[in-house]
C-alpha cells in the first residue's frame, strides 16, 4: 500500500489542458514532498490512420521536434519549479513513439506513483485523437490516473467519493485512506440499492476495511438509481465533493446509448477531479 | 640499523612469515612483536621465528605501538601489520630509504588496493577541511609506517582505529618532514561492514580532536557550521536514499509462526481456559484485555512459560524461510501481541533479527501479573494508520529503526489484529487466516501451513 507519493507523472501535450494537470501535480508535490515528471511524447505518423512513424523518413525533422519540445518543457519546469515549496524536484523528458506505450514504459522504469492528466470537456473527436487514454493507461500500468479539468483546481480533497460495485475496491480504499490521511478528508462510500442486500454487505465490508486500517471518518451511503456512474456524479455534485475514485470498468460508464457506445467513463463527464485505479490483488 | 615493530592480535597464521620477512632485510637488527594478549599462539610462533616478543599490558594497537617504541634499541623504527602475507619485496627498504637519506622524518606506506570506504568517505574529506596539508595522502589510514624514534616518543597514540591517522597528524603538527611512499600491491582484506561504523567514528574523532588547541588548523566558526550543515544534509539524503534498498519481513507469532496461541496453551496448561474465554467475550478494549490476561499469569515462573512455549509446534519451514529471506537481505522480525519473553525465545529459535511485543513483568523470576505496553505500539501524530494502539505503529517504529520504507516491508499475519499491519505493509500476507477481511486486504493469501510461497513475493 502506498503510504505516500514519491513520483508524479504529467504527460505534456503542450495544449491548454496541461496547466491544470501541472498545477494539480504541484499541489500534490507540495503536500507529499514528491517529484514531478513532465514527459512529452513526440508522436507523428506519416499520414493519419497509417501507423508508421514519420521519424523513419524524416529523422532530422523529428530530432528538431524533440529539441523544440525539450526547450518548451524546460521553460515549463522553470515556471512551476518556483511554485514548489518542498524537497520535490521537476524532471523533464522527451520520448518518441506511441504515447501510451512509451508512457507506460516510463512509469514502470521510474516507479511513478500517480499520473495526472488535464481534461477538456468531453469531445469525442478529441478523445479519439488524444494520445493518452485514461482507462487504458490505468489498466496498463496499475497506477492511479487522476484527471483534472479546469474546475478541479482546489488545494485539498476534503470529501472523497468512493463508489462501490460488486467487489470490495481494495486498491481504491488504500489510496483513499492515504489521501484522506494527508488532507484530513472524509470518505463517502456509495453503492446502489439492490434487492438481495448484496450491496449493503459489500458496503459494510468496505467500511470495516477502512476502519481496520485507519481512523479516517467514513460514511456509507446507499443510493437509489440504475446507473452507478450517474448516481455517483449526482451525489458528488450535491455534497460538493472534491474527488471521485473509480475503476475503469463498464459500471462507471455514463448512461445512454451514445455514452455506452463511446465507453464514456464518469471521468469525462465530471467537473470534479476523478482518479481511475485499476484493481490489482494477488491471491494464491 | 632498524627496529621493526609488529603489533599483533591473534595472528598465528601469518606472524611467522612476517617476522622472517623482516629478518631477511640486512638493515633490520631487531624485530619486536608486541602481542596484544592473543588467544591463539601468536607469541610462541613469533618467538620461534626469531622475534623479540613482549606482551602488551593493555589491549589496543596504540598501547602496543607505544610499548614497542619504548622497547626498541634503534633510532629508526618501522611499523608493519602482522596479518599481511606476503609483503611486496623491498617494503622495508622503500619505507626507510627517505629516512636513511635524511629526506624525511616520517614515512607513510601506501599500497595499491581498492579505495578504503572509511578513507574515502571520512578521513580524506575531513583532512581536506581540517588539515589541507595532508589532503594529498592517498592512504592516510595505512598502518605501514617508518620514522625516527625521537619523534615517536613525543606523540600520543590513540588506542583504537584512530591511531594511524593520529600519528600522521601529530607528525605533521610537529613539523616533521612527512612523505608517502608507494610500496607495491598488497592483498588486504576489507573490513566487514559491521566494523565500518566504529572505524568511521574513531577515525573522525581522532582527526577532530587533533584540531583542538591547534591554531594552525585555523577552524573558523563558519568552518564548523559548514561541516555541520554538510554532515546533516548528507546524513538526511543517505538515510532517505538508502531506505529504498533495505527490506524487512515481519511475522505475527501466534497462529502464524507457532501452530497455536501461546496464551491459549497457557490457559490449557494452568487451567484458566473458561476464565480466558469469558474475558475475551466480555472485554472489547484491547489494552484492558491484555492487562487482564496478564494477571492470569501471575506467579508463573519464566521456566513455566518457556516450557509452554516450547511445547507449541512451529510451522515446519519457518527456519528455512527466515534464512532464505535473510539471504535476500531482508531484516526479519516478529511483531506480536504476546510477551517479549516468548517472542525473544521464538526469535532465537528461528534466527530472526528482532521482536516487538508486550513486556510481562517478572519479579524474582516470577510473573508479577503486570504487563507493560511498549510505547511503540501506541499511535503518534506520525502514525500512518492513526490507531491509538496498533501493530502498525510497532511496524512503523521498526521501519524507522532499521531505516526501511514501509513499501519495502512484507507483513504476515492471521487475525483481525493483523489487518492494519498487513494492509499498510508494501506486501501483506494472510496466513491460514479465518478472517475473510484480512484475506481481502492481503496481497497474498496462504492457506497451507507453509511459508514457502511468500518467498515468491520477496
Amino acid at each position: 500500500m502506498p503510504n505516500r507519493l514519491y513520483n508524479i507523472l504529467v504527460p505534456v501535450t503542450f495544449s491548454g489542458r496541461d496547466k491544470w494537470a501541472m498545477a494539480k501535480a504541484v499541489e500534490l508535490a507540495n503536500n507529499f514532498n514528491c517529484n514531478i515528471h513532465f514527459v512529452h511524447v513526440v508522436h507523428k505518423y506519416i499520414a493519419p490512420l497509417i501507423p508508421v512513424e514519420a521519424s523513419v523518413f524524416t529523422p532530422y525533422e523529428s530530432h528538431a521536434d524533440r529539441m523544440d519540445s525539450y526547450e518548451l518543457l524546460k521553460h515549463m519546469a522553470a515556471v512551476y519549479k518556483a511554485q514548489l515549496c518542498g524537497n520535490g524536484k521537476i524532471e523533464i523528458s522527451v520520448l518518441e513513439g506511441n504515447a501510451g506505450k512509451k508512457l507506460a514504459d516510463y512509469i514502470r522504469q521510474y516507479d511513478m506513483d500517480m499520473v495526472i492528466v488535464g481534461l477538456s470537456r468531453f469531445n469525442l473527436l478529441q478523445r479519439i485523437l488524444s494520445s493518452v487514454s485514461i482507462s487504458k493507461l490505468a489498466r496498463r500500468t496499475s497506477i492511479p490516473v487522476l484527471a483534472v479539468g479546469s474546475a478541479g483546481l482546489i488545494c485539498h480533497f476534503k470529501k472523497i467519493i468512493l463508489p462501490v460495485h460488486e467487489e470490495v475496491p481494495l486498491g481504491r480504499i488504500k489510496l483513499a485512506t492515504m489521501l484522506a490521511r494527508t488532507f484530513k478528508s472524509t470518505i463517502y462510500m456509495l453503492t446502489l440499492r439492490k434487492e438481495n442486500n448484496a450491496a449493503e454487505k459489500i458496503l459494510n465490508e468496505a467500511l470495516e476495511i477502512v476502519q481496520s486500517i485507519s481512523t479516517i471518518p467514513v460514511q456509507g451511503i446507499i443510493l437509489e438509481g440504475k446507473n452507478l456512474a450517474k448516481s455517483t456524479l449526482d451525489f458528488a455534485k450535491r455534497i460538493n465533493a472534491d474527488l471521485i475514485m473509480i475503476n475503469p470498468l463498464k459500471e462507471f460508464n455514463l448512461p445512454g446509448w451514445w455514452n455506452r457506445l463511446t465507453k464514456k467513463l464518469l471521468t469525462y463527464g465530471s467537473k470534479i477531479p476523478v482518479i481511475t485505479v485499476e484493481k490489482n490483488v494477488q491471491q494464491s | 640499523m632498524l627496529t621493526v615493530i609488529i603489533p599483533a592480535l591473534n595472528e598465528g597464521k601469518t606472524i611467522a612469515s612476517v617476522v622472517k620477512f623482516c629478518l631477511a632485510e640486512p638493515l633490520v637488527t631487531e624485530v619486536i612483536v608486541v602481542d596484544d594478549n592473543s588467544e591463539d599462539n601468536t607469541a610462541i610462533i613469533a618467538r620461534e621465528a626469531g622475534a623479540k616478543v613482549i606482551v602488551s599490558k593493555i589491549r589496543g594497537k596504540g598501547f602496543s605501538m607505544k610499548e614497542g617504541v619504548e622497547e626498541s634499541k634503534n633510532e629508526l623504527l618501522v611499523f608493519l601489520d602482522g596479518d599481511i602475507d606476503p609483503y611486496p619485496e623491498g617494503t622495508i627498504k622503500n619505507l626507510t630509504a627517505p629516512l636513511l637519506t635524511d629526506e624525511a622524518d616520517f614515512v607513510k606506506g601506501a599500497f595499491a588496493r581498492n579505495a578504503g570506504r572509511v578513507t574515502e568517505l571520512v578521513a580524506k574529506p575531513l583532512l581536506n577541511i581540517l588539515f589541507p596539508g595532508l589532503a594529498h595522502f592517498s592512504q592516510p589510514l595505512s598502518g605501514m609506517i617508518a620514522g625516527r624514534k625521537s619523534f615517536f616518543k613525543k606523540i600520543e597514540f590513540f588506542n583504537d582505529y584512530g591511531v594511524d591517522i593520529g600519528i600522521l597528524i601529530d607528525m605533521y603538527l610537529m613539523k616533521a618532514r612527512v612523505k608517502e611512499i608507494n610500496i607495491g600491491y598488497i592483498e588486504n582484506k576489507s573490513k566487514p561492514w559491521e566494523a565500518l561504523g566504529k572505524m568511521s567514528k574513531e577515525v573522525s574523532r581522532a582527526i577532530i580532536s587533533k584540531t583542538q588547541g591547534q591554531p594552525a588548523a585555523g577552524l573558523t566558526e563558519e568552518d564548523v557550521f559548514s561541516m555541520e550543515t554538510i554532515n546533516r544534509e548528507m546524513n538526511k539524503v543517505l538515510k532517505e536514499e538508502l531506505s529504498g534498498f533495505h527490506k524487512m519481513a515481519v511475522f505475527d507469532m501466534d497462529d502464524t509462526i507457532l501452530k497455536g496461541r501461546f496464551i491459549d496453551e497457557c490457559a490449557k496448561a494452568f487451567g484458566f481456559m473458561p476464565v480466558l474465554q469469558d474475558l475475551r467475550a466480555a472485554e472489547k478494549d484491547p489494552i484492558i484485555l491484555t492487562k487482564r490476561i496478564g494477571l492470569m499469569l501471575k506467579g508463573k515462573t519464566m521456566d513455566d512459560l518457556l516450557n509452554v512455549a516450547e511445547r507449541i509446534e512451529m510451522v515446519d519451514d519457518i527456519k528455512e524461510v527466515v534464512q532464505s529471506l535473510k539471504g535476500k537481505k531482508y531484516i526479519v522480525g516478529i511483531i506480536s501481541s504476546s510477551y517479549t519473553l516468548i517472542t525473544n525465545y521464538v526469535k532465537q529459535k528461528i534466527g530472526a533479527d528482532f521482536s516487538l511485543a508486550y513486556n510481562q513483568e517478572f519479579i524474582e523470576g516470577r510473573a508479577s501479573g503486570e504487563v507493560n505496553l511498549p510505547s511503540y505500539f501506541f499511535g503518534s501524530p506520525e502514525s500512518v494508520c492513526g490507531h491509538s494502539f496498533c501493530k502498525t505503529n510497532a511496524l512503523q517504529y521498526a521501519c524507522e529503526k532499521y531505516n526501511v520504507r514501509m513499501e519495502n516491508c512484507i507483513a504476515i499475519g492471521d487475525s483481525k489484529d493483523d489487518r492494519c499491519m498487513v494492509g499498510h505493509a508494501g506486501k501483506g500476507i494472510a496466513f491460514c487466516s479465518n478472517d475473510s477481511l484480512l484475506e481481502k486486504i492481503a496481497d497474498l493469501s496462504i492457506r497451507k501451513k507453509s511459508f514457502e510461497s511468500l518467498l515468491s513475493l520477496a
